[in-house]
This record gives structure tokens, C-alpha cells and sequence, in this order.
């Protein structure tokens, strides 16, 4: 089977002719592994009927936290109210067009990360490098299967994906130019579009680091590592490793091995390239999320500061030189105007490091990995007796030139009671600043803030020195994508609701109160036999906690992806293997294509998979994509009370909205419910969070036994927290069977009082209605 | 004033400042008002007796529905603080009673980032609703804000509402900052739209000419009336355009200037929106350079504070 145009290359051997790719017969049996749908490599109008039915479904609701658009020379231009800048764009097509820009960059982020890693291992293994996923993943790459349509087999085929997503951001980025869209629904539908490629790049991102880097190929029983600042070794050398890009401390400890030196230095890591760490090597530390980078920099433990890219402080060359260790810079992500010393021999360039120059940048890792292990080893007995961190009598003495004034507590971006730690501190009373460790994030707001330059962040590290040192614990290491074994277990009582749902931690741990909140949430649905997946720096996060009996979450809980499992994923990039568990829960349980199939996929997530994915702490324009992204896969998600501040929420309104699906096995459109009942969800307090996590993971596909599981557990909550039960209660009972037994009597009354009357269940719940003609609207 | 978070500047449209006496002005002057509690709320009891005694239906945030049962304050509605916002958004939404939208939202104890991304919704897409915080710290999306208070000045504050509310009568004033006021007759343009004929006229130097808002027993043009059309109306004085018969007594008594017989052959003077369904007066909202300002004090004194 050859295809046309393949011919005209025989008879041509000895002339080299460049047309692209030649076929081989891999990629035409490939081609022939299930017939191509309607959708592969979509540009963004190839889905916009599903944004906007989405859209219909959920609409925008938008709160502006600027009511001005400052982009272009015309402005600034005053859109408040009904008033247009000078482009003509309105209020809601600004705030639509600020989302679209954090979800460009979100996702360029990923495949910035993407194209970066993709591209080392290239140089590293060659683009035949084969992807293998271990013997118990046959659906290896589900996001890049339904979105481009192919099956990568080798490194290179990923470079291939790349072309398609690089290809797509140009697109997104250039229709939020001044004058290009102007309909708010539009932007959306682009930042949708955009955030499902950012999806696509993180999957392309962590196949690539799992086949070139030899990461656990989805393993429940990944190592238990070391976890917190007391884990640290402070006797060795210590190189912290900070954001994430895995090729530097992956050769970084390469270079250790060969040189034997393993055991006399220690790796560690703060956010995903701490993960990533992990996934290399059990034995690197994970010293904890982002909230913890600026606490950690500040308390000097660190021998060598290595810096990659994405979530990572951007005045750590100040930060660093206070404490006298060196920074290496490793991507042209961050280059903080050092020298770009990759092609210098490395023993000169450990020279000037140890001569007192601040910092460099070297791009090759692998030339990297050689100067960050000499300059640690170097260095480590100079600053042996450097003092970092103020005294507790220093700390008094600093709290008595505190005047009051309570701008600290005006600039913490949550309100944190500073001022108060303060006064408190100046009578020798550390314990309210040693308060503040857990809910800071260590941002250093209060400290720019005060006139006079009092070190908060320093203080509070040194009053709470017993918990930050003191307390270690441990994490899962990122196991890496769910067994389609597994998905084979848990499919039917998904999609039938029988385990009442997959909860995903995903994103930063920042708000509102710090890690605990995060933790607290993955207990909370793991006991109750949910399935609890966390990734990034929620996965650190709920590590930062102690169960009644003293275990953390990862030693309490199987991290197997089944009922009652606490699972981490990986890091950020390998969130996508929570879409792709949902991706296969329809391909695998239900036998749906998925060959350019989005639509189809997403449907029948939105209808049928119990998902409800946590953003808690979302900060970055990564969490924006990721969470838009997951939004358009059918996913809900739930932000904490600062998701406020990314201007829009996707939301439903059962008081106002009517409430209609379409049945496929009825061939009409019937009354449905309000199931999910938002897609992109801000809530105030981990307290609603909680319920409304339960809420959000019903789904019109539930049998009678599924829905009162789920509905056990979202009344059972609703009235732990609110003290009734919860007043929309009737709109989720679709006969008398959907009711938990053991709270009939109550829920019956309820009932009445509602003047609630049965309805049909849906036989095969669907939100495409096909046209006139048969094809899918 | 700085916003409590002092990054927290929306744009060239900010809200007032508002004293004890506005804010009780406002309270009572809406015909449908909601309370909406948050989580940090730290005034329990005060807001439950503010609903009590002013009879507004209340909505508890987040999860402050427990806490709030515990005090024995039933709220009528539990709703997350995007879903409130997004029903007082809406036109269509009948209100919590079901009597009709909100005109008022009173804000108190929603954690201050996510009040202000909540009232920056109210502001740039209710028009038809006012929004109050009583949450101490400057809000500049709200209508109307408490300032930058520590812990025991809002306490009295609080206090001062309580009192303010109770009383029957306003000592009411109005003001024109001739600085800020460009001119631009902004302030006409909207007393007309709201009363028909405009109320406020502008001088020959092109300056609002407002009304004094005299003590009504002390009032020039309400003692020259001959029929007794201009009534006391809980402090402010009202032209009953039924009896007036256009004599222009009045006119000619007013030592501001102010009330004239328009072209209808009645009588027209400011009442601060009294008489219509405004809670802030229209010229006030109108006045984009922020110059127009009213007063309500709860006592009868001889200067009134500003708004």
C-alpha cells in the first residue's frame, strides 16, 4: 500500500529530496489502527460549536480586576460600564481577551517546557528514541490520540505534535492583537481551544520526559521520598534545584553517579523540578511547593541555587547573594542579565563563582551538571560559618523598630495578620510570627512594603525555625499515567457513579491558607472512597501533613488509581494524565474512538465521568490554561477564592436556566439537571470548596445506586458544614431509588416542601444535539 | 483614599467614602435590599439585628451559614459569593423574596480581594443596583465604602449606624467642590432624566446652583408658600406639584437661588432623589469628576458632614 506521490521518489535513490517525511510502514500500519474523525489537529474553529454550547451551558460570568485596558498607544482606555476603548472593545471582551492572553501564555509555558526537554533528549537519545509505557499502557498517549489523530512511537513523532501546537499558539496570541476579536464568547472559545493544546503540550512533555528520562511508567507503589526542610542533610554539600525543567538535575546526578559521588552531596528541589527530581532518583529531597521557595532561599541551607524555568521567584539573584550562594541559571527562560558562560571550560568559570561572581548562565545541562556539582563541593566549607538568619534576640530588636502602621498587613495579598505578629514580637512573643509559616506563601509583599525595611520573611523562617526544620515527611514520587488496567476496574463504576467520583489537586498551593487546606481536601474525599489525584505543587502540598494517626497521606492511602487512593501524577506537565484517565475511562470502558474524535470525548466526559478538578491556590497563568484547558475536556473546576482574580467564571444558574439535554438513546431532547452545575467555580472557603466538590461530581449518567452514593456524600457534607440540608436537593433526585436510605425520611420531606415530581433518567446523556442531516451541532 | 490593599485601584471610576449617616440613609431608603455575609465576618450580632429591624433578607456566604445558625441567625438564602453575584447581576432574577431584584447589596465580612472582584461585577455590569460594604476597609468598587478604620473605630461606626437608623429625621446637605467641577452640566443633564424637568440649573459662571437644603422649619421657600405645597418630608423639603400653583413665591424667597416655577408652571427644587427610586442622588452618580457630594447627618447640627 503505497500512497500517491510516494512514487515519483523511485528510481530517485541517489538524490536527496526533502517533501516533508517519507511514510514508513509503522506509520501506515498506524494509520490504519482506527479510522480518522472528524477533528484531527483542530484549528480554532474546528470546535467552536462545542465552545459554544459549552458556553451556552455555562456562560461567562466576569468580574473585572482592572476596568481598564492599557495593551495598546491608544489607551489607557476606560471601559468601565457600558463605555468601548478606542479599538471598540467592551468591557467583557477585554476581561474574555486578559483570560486568552494568561491561557497563551499558560500553555506557551508548557510547551516552552515542552519544546525544551523534547528537543535535549533529541540530542541526548536521537529522534528515534522509542516511547514505551511499560507493559500495562496500550493507550499511551490518549490527549495527543484524540486531538492530532496520530500514535507517537518515537521521540521524534513528538516533535511532530509540537509543530501543531506551536502552530496553534501563534494563532491564539495573534487574534488578541488591538482590532482582531471583539465578541467575548469568541475569546473564550479561543482560550478553550488554546488551553486544550496546553493540555496536548504537557502530555507531549511528560511522554518525552518518561521515555528519554526512564520516569516510573504509571507505578501505584512509586518510592516514598524524603520530604520538607528537616530532610535535608546539612552536613553535605546542598544543591537546590528550583522550577521546572528536569534536564539539568537529571544530568546533574549522572554527573554525581560517575563521578561517585552520590552519597556525599545532597540534590534537592523545590516545585515540579523537584518532582521531576524524585521521579529521577528517590533519594533527591523535595523541599516543598512554591509557597516555600522564598522561606528556604531566605534561611541559606542552600549551597548552590540552580535555577531552570517556569515558577520560580524573580529576584532570587538578590535573594541568593544575601546568603553567598551561587546561582546558575540554566535556560534562556531566565537569564537576569548574567553571563552566558556555557562554552567557557567549566573549572574556570567554578573559579570566578568562588572568586565572589554572583551567578551565571549555562544552557548545556550536561555542561551545567559539571560546574553546579564542583562549585557545591567548593564551596560548601566556605559558608559554613555564614549566619543567615537573624537571632531571636535580632528578631525582638527588628520587631521594636515596628511603628505600627499595619501596611504590611494592607499589602499581604491575604490579609495576614503581620502587624499583629509584630506587636507581639516586640515583647519577646515569637509565637504569632512562627503562626504565620503555614498560611504565607513567603511572597515578600509585607517586606517591599515597609518603610522600615524590616525582614518579615526572614523573621517569620526563625521563629517557626521547630516546625520549618524540625517536621520532615514524605511523598509519593510522581507515578506518571493511570494503567489502562486500571481503568478497566474503575470505568463502570465512574461512569455509573458507584465510586462517586476522581478528584484532581492540581496547580499551586498559595491560598487561602497554605498547603493544609489542600491536604485537608484530598482526606476528606479519600476517606470517603473517592479517587484523590494530585499534581505539581498540590501533590507537595498535601505531603505537608499529618493524619490523626500521625501518617501522611501518601503512607495512609494506596496510590493506586482506585477508590480511596491518594495519587500523585507528577508534576504540572503530567496533569495531563488526569484528563488522559478521563480520556480512557471513555476509550477503554465505553469503547468510544478516539481518533480525532473531540467532541465525541469531551461529550461524554462532561455527561458521564464524575470529575471534578481543585485549582485551590491558583496563581499562574499555567493554572488558567490548565484549568480552561481541563473546562473544555467537560471537566468542572473549582478555584480558591482568589480565582476570583482571573476575571471570569463559567457558570450555570438553576434558578434562571433551563436545563436540557439530549438523549441518544431516546433521539430527543429531554429535561436534564444541573450536573455539573459549574464549569469554572470560585469558592471562598476550603469549607464550600469541599461541598461543592462533592456537588460537582454528579453526573446525569448515575445509576439509582451511583446517585445515592454521590448524594450521601454531598448531603452528608453539606450539613457538617452548613448544618441543613442543602436547599437544592431536589433538583438532583430524579425518582425516589436516587434517594440514600438512610436519609430518606428527611430527604422525602424536603421533597415535598419543594414540590418535587419524578423524572425520566436519561437514558444516554448528551450535549450534541445532531443537526438537520445528521451531523453532529 | 487609598484602597485597603492599595493595589487595589480599578480604574477611573471609584466609589464614596461614606459616612454613618449615608449608609443609614441608603439602608432606609431601599425599597428591596440584600445582606450579604462572608466568612470573616466578625459582627455577628450587629448584622443580625440590622436584618431583623430593617426586615432585609439575608444571604450567608461560603460556609458562614453554620456559624451563623449557631448564633440563631437564620440567613434566607446560602449561596457561594460568585452565585449572588451572578443572580443580582441579572435582570430576569426576582430577588430573594421573590419581590423583584435587589435595588441595594450590603457587603460585610467577604474577604476583601474577593469582595472587591465581587463589587467590581456589581459595578461595571448592575447598573440598577447600589452596593454597600460594611467591611472596614476601603472598597473603591463599592457605591459606598467604609474607609480605612481599625478594629475599635469601626466598632463605632457600626454604633453610629445603629443610631442613625433609628431616628426619623435627616439633617440633609449638598455641595458642589467649584475645584473639581468642570462645568459640563453632567449633573443637569441626569436630574432631568430622572425628574422630567431638571431641578438643578447651572449659574451664569456655568456652576451648579444647588439647594441649601434649609432646616424645612426654618426654610425660606417652604414659609413663603401660600398653600403649603412644600412639605417636610423626614428632613428634606418636597414640592407637592398638586397643590403648587406656580405663584413663584417661592423664587423669589429662596436666598440661594435655587427653586424656580419651570416651564410646567410648578414649582422644582433638589430633594437628593427622595422622591424617586435612587438611593444615591442621580447628580451625584452623574458627576464624573467626582465634585458633587451629599451629606446626611443623623443630628440636627449647623454644618453637615461630607459624603
Amino acid at each position: 500500500m503505497i500512497k500517491d506521490g510516494r512514487f515519483i521518489l523511485d528510481g530517485m535513490e541517489n538524490v536527496v529530496i526533502n517533501i516533508g517525511k517519507v511514510t514508513t510502514e509503522e506509520e501506515l500500519a498506524e494509520q490504519e489502527w482506527e479510522p480518522m474523525g472528524p477533528t484531527p489537529k483542530p484549528g480554532i474553529l474546528s470546535l467552536r460549536n462545542w465552545d459554544h454550547r459549552l458556553l451556552k451551558d455555562f456562560p461567562p460570568s466576569y468580574a473585572p480586576i482592572c476596568d481598564m485596558c492599557c495593551l495598546c498607544t491608544y489607551g489607557k482606555c476606560d471601559l468601565t460600564g457600558d463605555r468601548k476603548g478606542a479599538c471598540g472593545i467592551d468591557i467583557k471582551a477585554q476581561q474574555a481577551r486578559i483570560v486568552l492572553i494568561a491561557c497563551c501564555i499558560g500553555t506557551a509555558a508548557h510547551a516552552g517546557h515542552a519544546n525544551h526537554v523534547l528537543h535535549e533528549l533529541i540530542r541526548w537519545h536521537g529522534r528515534n528514541h522509542p516511547i514505551d509505557m511499560g507493559p500495562y499502557i496500550d493507550v499511551e498517549a490518549p490527549i495527543i490520540r484524540t486531538v492530532v489523530g496520530t500514535i507517537p512511537k518515537t521521540l521524534g513523532d513528538l516533535e511532530d505534535v509540537l509543530g501543531y501546537v506551536n502552530q496553534q499558539l501563534v494563532h491564539a496570541v495573534s487574534s488578541a492583537h488591538t482590532g482582531q476579536e471583539g465578541s467575548y464568547i469568541d475569546f473564550e472559545s479561543k482560550a478553550l481551544h488554546i488551553s486544550m493544546i496546553d493540555n496536548l503540550a504537557k502530555e507531549v512533555a511528560d511522554i518525552a520526559q518518561i521515555a528519554g528520562f526512564d520516569f516510573p511508567k504509571g507505578d501505584p507503589d512509586a518510592a516514598l521520598v524524603e520530604f520538607g526542610f528537616g530532610a535535608v542533610d546539612r552536613t553535605k554539600p546542598i544543591i537546590v534545584f528550583i522550577g521546572h525543567y528536569p534536564a539539568v538535575s537529571v544530568a546533574t546526578i549522572d554527573y554525581m553517579e560517575e563521578h561517585g559521588l552520590s552519597d556525599k552531596m545532597e540534590v534537592c528541589g523545590i516545585c515540579c523540578t523537584a518532582i521531576e527530581t524524585s521521579r529521577y532518583r528517590a533519594s533527591a529531597k523535595v523541599i516543598g511547593p512554591l509557597s516555600m521557595q522564598h522561606f528556604f532561599v531566605r534561611s541559606g541551607i542552600a549551597d548552590v541555587l540552580v535555577l531552570d524555568e517556569q515558577c520560580v521567584r524573580t529576584d532570587l539573584l538578590e535573594q541568593a547573594q544575601k546568603t553567598g550562594a551561587p546561582l546558575i541559571l540554566t535556560t534562556d527562560k531566565i537569564c537576569y542579565n548574567l553571563p552566558d558562560v556555557t562554552n567557557r571550560n567549566p573549572d574556570d568559570v567554578v573559579s570566578d563563582l568562588l572568586n565572589g561572581a554572583p551567578g551565571v548562565l549555562i544552557s548545556d545541562p550536561l555542561k551545567a551538571a559539571e560546574v553546579i556539582t564542583k562549585i557545591a563541593l567548593e564551596i560548601k566549607p566556605k559558608r559554613d560559618n555564614l549566619k543567615h538568619l537573624p537571632t531571636e534576640e535580632e528578631v525582638v530588636e527588628y520587631a521594636q523598630t515596628c511603628t505600627e502602621c499595619g501596611w504590611c498587613d494592607r499589602a499581604c495579598p491575604h490579609s495576614l495578620p503581620v502587624r499583629e505578629a509584630m506587636v507581639a514580637a516586640k515583647k519577646g512573643d515569637l509565637n504569632k510570627l512562627s503562626d504565620l509559616f503555614s498560611p504565607c506563601m513567603s511572597c515578600g509583599r509585607c517586606e517591599s512594603e515597609c518603610e522600615r525595611d524590616i525582614p518579615v520573611i526572614s523573621m517569620i523562617v526563625k521563629a517557626a525555625q521547630d516546625i520549618a526544620f524540625g517536621e520532615t515527611y514524605t511523598m509519593r514520587a510522581g507515578r506518571g499515567p493511570v494503567l489502562d488496567t486500571e481503568i478497566r476496574k474503575v470505568g463502570a463504576p465512574l461512569v455509573l457513579g458507584e465510586i462517586p467520583g476522581i478528584v484532581a489537586l492540581v496547580g499551586c498551593s498559595n491560598f487561602p491558607n497554605g498547603e493544609v487546606e489542600v491536604a485537608k481536601i484530598a482526606e476528606e474525599f479519600a476517606k470517603r472512597n473517592y479517587i484523590v489525584v494530585a499534581t505539581g505543587c498540590s501533590a507537595m502540598a498535601m505531603a505537608m501533613y499529618r493524619c490523626e494517626d500521625g501518617q501522611t497521606l501518601y503512607e495512609k492511602y494506596s496510590g493506586a488509581f482506585d477508590a480511596g487512593g491518594v495519587v500523585n501524577i507528577g508534576s504540572c506537565v503530567a496533569n495531563a494524565h488526569i484528563i488522559g484517565a478521563a480520556i480512557k475511562v471513555a476509550a477503554i470502558f465505553a469503547r468510544i474512538p478516539l481518533r480525532g474524535n473531540f467532541e465525541e470525548i469531551a461529550d461524554y466526559i462532561l455527561n458521564k465521568v464524575g470529575a471534578c478538578g481543585v485549582a485551590w491556590g491558583a496563581m499562574s497563568q499555567k493554572a488558567a490554561s490548565i484549568g480552561t484547558g481541563t473546562n473544555r475536556w467537560g471537566v468542572p473546576v473549582i478555584v480558591g477564592p482568589h480565582g476570583s482574580k482571573y476575571r471570569r467564571a463559567l457558570l450555570s444558574n438553576k434558578e434562571l436556566s433551563e436545563w436540557e439535554l439530549y438523549d441518544k438513546k431516546a433521539k430527543e431532547v429531554v429535561p436534564g439537571e444541573p450536573a455539573p452545575e459549574h464549569l469554572m467555580y470560585p469558592a471562598e472557603t476550603m469549607e464550600e470548596a469541599i461541598v461543592a466538590i462533592a456537588k460537582f461530581c454528579i453526573r446525569p449518567s448515575d445509576n439509582a445506586k451511583g446517585r445515592q452514593i454521590k448524594l450521601f456524600n454531598y448531603v452528608d457534607l453539606y450539613k457538617k458544614y452548613m448544618g441543613t440540608l442543602p436547599p437544592d436537593l431536589h433538583h438532583f433526585i430524579r425518582k425516589e431509588a436516587d434517594i440514600p436510605i438512610t436519609m430518606k425520611s428527611e430527604i422525602m420531606e424536603h421533597l415535598k416542601e419543594a414540590g418535587w415530581a419524578p423524572r425520566k433518567a436519561i437514558g444516554d446523556p448528551s450535549r450534541i444535539e445532531p443537526a438537520e442531516g445528521g451531523a453532529s451541532a | 483614599m487609598r484602597a485597603y490593599q492599595s493595589a487595589n485601584v480599578p480604574g477611573p471610576h471609584v466609589g464614596k467614602v461614606a459616612s454613618s449617616g449615608i449608609i443609614a440613609n441608603a439602608i432606609k431608603k431601599a425599597m428591596r435590599p440584600v445582606l450579604i455575609i462572608g466568612s470573616d465576618i466578625k459582627h455577628l450580632d450587629w448584622m443580625r439585628s440590622l436584618a431583623e429591624e430593617m426586615d432585609i433578607p439575608t444571604v450567608a456566604t461560603a460556609h458562614i451559614a453554620g456559624a451563623m445558625r449557631e448564633n440563631g441567625f437564620n440567613p434566607d438564602r446560602v449561596l457561594g459569593a460568585i452565585e449572588i453575584t451572578n443572580l443580582l447581576e441579572s435582570p430576569k432574577w426576582t430577588g430573594i423574596r421573590g419581590e423583584g431584584q435587589h435595588d441595594l447589596a450590603i457587603f460585610a465580612g467577604v474577604k476583601y480581594y474577593l469582595e472587591a472582584q465581587m463589587l467590581s461585577a456589581l459595578k461595571n455590569f448592575a447598573p440598577h443596583i447600589t452596593t454597600i460594604t460594611l467591611s472596614p476597609g476601603y472598597q473603591p468598587n463599592a457605591d459606598l465604602s467604609i474607609p480605612n478604620l481599625n478594629e475599635g473605630e469601626f466598632d463605632e461606626l457600626l454604633a453610629k449606624v445603629t443610631d442613625a437608623l433609628s431616628i426619623e429625621s435627616f439633617r440633609y446637605s449638598q455641595t458642589v467642590n467649584l475645584i473639581k467641577c468642570t462645568e459640563c452640566g453632567d449633573c443637569v443633564l441626569a436630574c432631568e432624566k430622572e425628574h422630567g424637568i431638571a431641578r438643578i440649573r447651572l449659574s451664569e459662571k456655568q456652576v451648579p446652583v444647588l439647594c441649601l437644603h434649609c432646616l424645612p422649619d426654618k426654610a425660606k421657600c417652604a414659609a413663603a408658600c401660600e398653600v403649603d405645597a412644600i412639605r417636610d418630608e423626614s428632613g428634606i423639603l418636597v414640592v407637592d406639584s398638586e397643590l403648587c400653583t406656580g405663584c413663584g413665591a417661592c423664587e423669589e424667597a429662596c436666598p440661594a437661588g435655587h427653586i424656580y416655577v419651570g416651564s410646567d408652571g410648578v414649582a422644582h427644587k433638589c430633594t437628593l432623589c427622595v422622591d424617586s427610586e435612587r438611593i444615591i442622588p442621580a447628580c451625584v452618580t452623574a458627576c464624573r469628576d467626582g465634585a458633587m457630594m451629599y451629606g446626611v447627618t443623623e443630628k440636627r447640627k449647623k454644618t453637615a458632614k461630607k459624603g
